[in-house]
């Protein structure tokens, strides 16, 4: 493996710190919300290769990461404390825009897009999710109560693989959707109902050992591209 | 797909009410999903989640009798709390949050034509990320920089000069110059990441893009923000201008690209450079329309009421 860091977004508590941690303790830069309140941020528009970040103390280029995994699926007033009461509406606000905007110019490090629901993903409604499969030719269970009918079979996209099947319809499926919603780590239900059929997603799950070997795999392969133009 | 429009929003909204009105003077058919009473809206959806019922406190509407969504939602949780019936009441909250919930996620699934769609519509909650946007589709934009780091804000100011600081997020705030006394308190974007942008002088232009139309106007104000002006006691002229072909075709092409059906792109003529600041997907349309005497609220329903709409893939 390169120098080059993982950046992971995280509270302070995540269990996928301590898991990470583990596997990379000299390349793993935990980013609190803390942090984003301390000097080093920066986002030009235009120029993705001058973002940086500021945790662990230190400041890192855009060069210097490998790849972002964001588990912070919002800033709220409420994650604000080190801040003034009067300012935490206002800062969470701003903090939160500036945070979509630097993890889209990081572009393809970053396992999961920001989008309107979510910084770490998409967090929709199971409803959208299962219209979204049927969408892209994936059969797709018809309703949450019926996805409790039949065996269920939960997978983990990561990286460029598909952990936990060796179903060769359901690993399709699966590589289907997340590149339907430009995501590199996706954990994805599906229920046997004669065929195997789609029933829920999870944009943001905690990794097993196994799992995070596929994510770092796919972190740490040569440098993967920031945003460009039109992306 | 059916022709029945449905608005959404907020009782008293001047487009929501402009708007209203225009569709009973067409005789078009029309339901007002309002805010201020969502906790008595349900959503029954068939297997599908795309067809089922919209019941609302006198009838029910299917949803496969929509054709158009005119989406102008305010944030619920804000209206609740002004509503003396619901900010005390935890289990309409509840119940209208998870309704309108169902909402957005309908209006991002529906084959109607939504205007807009709240996933396109969300770009301007992040004023940078849509800059990125706004230049990847062709329009020059201001240099910008988004920072925690007093020195970055230091370094950018001297290689600007003038510099404007604003909101990158949701909250309006007014656009104006920073003046020494905001040089010496730099150091407090350490705190909260600010947004600077380099002051680029000349004409402002508010371009309404509905569908194809394009509406402009162009705005005589010496401050540095035009919808204040008449607080700061300066003048304010807004007259209706046509745009140069390529720019009128650059914004259609900027509207299609945020996937957008209606926009107000804030431009600003800078000698022979058109500089593109922001696009608002929920513009305040009756303004300029007074202002300017464009028939933006007639273009709208047009554009709502139009029956050859298909969802693009």
């Amino acid at each position: 493996m390169s120098e080059r860091s993982f950046l992971l977004l995280a509270q302070a508590g995540d269990p996928a710190v301590h898991v990470l941690r583990q596997v990379l303790p000299q390349q793993l830069v935990h980013a609190t919300i803390a942090d984003l309140s301390s000097s080093g941020w920066r986002s030009v528009v235009g120029r993705p290769e001058l973002a940086t970040a500021a945790a662990d103390g230190r400041v890192i280029r855009a060069e210097e990461i490998a790849a972002v995994w964001c588990r912070l699926s919002s800033i709220t007033p409420e994650h604000l404390k080190h801040l003034h009461a009067d300012d935490r509406e206002f800062a969470a606000g701003e903090t939160h825009a500036f945070l979509r905007a630097w993890l889209s110019q990081l572009g393809e490090r970053v396992c999961n897009q920001p989008n309107s629901t979510s910084l770490a993903g998409p967090a929709w409604l199971p409803m959208r999710w299962r219209w979204l499969a049927t969408r892209s030719g994936i059969p797709a269970v018809a309703a949450t109560a019926a996805a409790e009918e039949g065996e269920a079979l939960t997978v983990l996209v990561a990286g460029r693989q598909v952990l936990g099947t060796r179903d060769a319809s359901v690993i399709r499926h699966a590589l289907r959707l997340a590149r339907a919603v430009r995501s590199t780590l996706l954990a994805l239900t599906f229920v046997k109902q004669g065929e195997w059929r789609f029933a829920s997603a999870d944009p943001n799950p905690q990794l097993d050992a196994t799992g995070v070997a596929a994510l770092l795999e796919w972190a740490f392969e040569p440098p993967l591209p920031l945003a460009t133009a039109g992306a | 797909m059916g022709d029945t429009i449905l608005l959404w929003g907020v009782s008293g909204d001047p487009p929501l009410m402009a708007l209203l009105a225009e569709l009973e003077a067409r005789a078009l058919p029309h339901h007002f999903l309002d805010q201020r009473r969502m906790h008595q809206a349900r959503f029954d959806f068939s297997a599908d989640g795309m067809t089922g019922t919209l019941s609302m406190a006198e009838r029910d509407i299917e949803l496969a009798a929509i054709g158009a969504l005119y989406a102008r939602p305010n944030d619920l949780c804000a209206v609740m709390r002004r509503s003396s019936d619901l900010a005390a009441d935890l289990d309409s909250q509840r119940s209208a949050l998870a309704t309108e919930r169902q909402l957005y996620a309908w209006a991002e699934m529906t084959p109607a034509r939504v205007v807009n769609r709240p996933s396109a519509a969300s770009g301007n909650d992040s004023k940078p990320y849509q800059l990125e946007q706004i230049h990847a589709a062709g329009f020059a934009v201001p240099p910008t920089l988004i920072t925690t780091s007093p020195q970055a804000a230091r370094a950018f100011v001297a290689q600007h000069g003038q510099v404007i600081c604003k909101s990158a997020g949701r909250t309006r705030s007014i656009v104006s110059r920073l003046d020494s006394a905001d040089l010496e308190r730099l150091d407090a974007v350490t705190h909260c990441p600010t947004l600077l942008q380099a002051y680029i002088a000349g004409r402002d232009w508010r371009v309404h893009c509905i569908g194809d139309a394009i509406h402009a106007c162009e705005i005589h104000c010496a401050a540095d923000d035009y919808r204040v002006a008449p607080e700061q006691g300066m003048a304010l002229d807004i007259v209706s201008a046509e745009l140069p072909e390529p720019i009128a075709t650059r914004c259609r092409s900027l509207t299609r690209r945020l996937g957008l059906e209606l926009a107000g792109i804030d431009l600003r003529r800078s000698g022979d450079t058109w500089y593109c600041f922001e696009v608002n997907p929920s513009p305040l349309f009756t303004y300029f329309e007074q202002a300017a005497g464009q028939p933006l609220t007639a273009a709208v329903a047009e554009l709502l009421s139009d029956a050859t709409y298909r969802r693009p893939n």
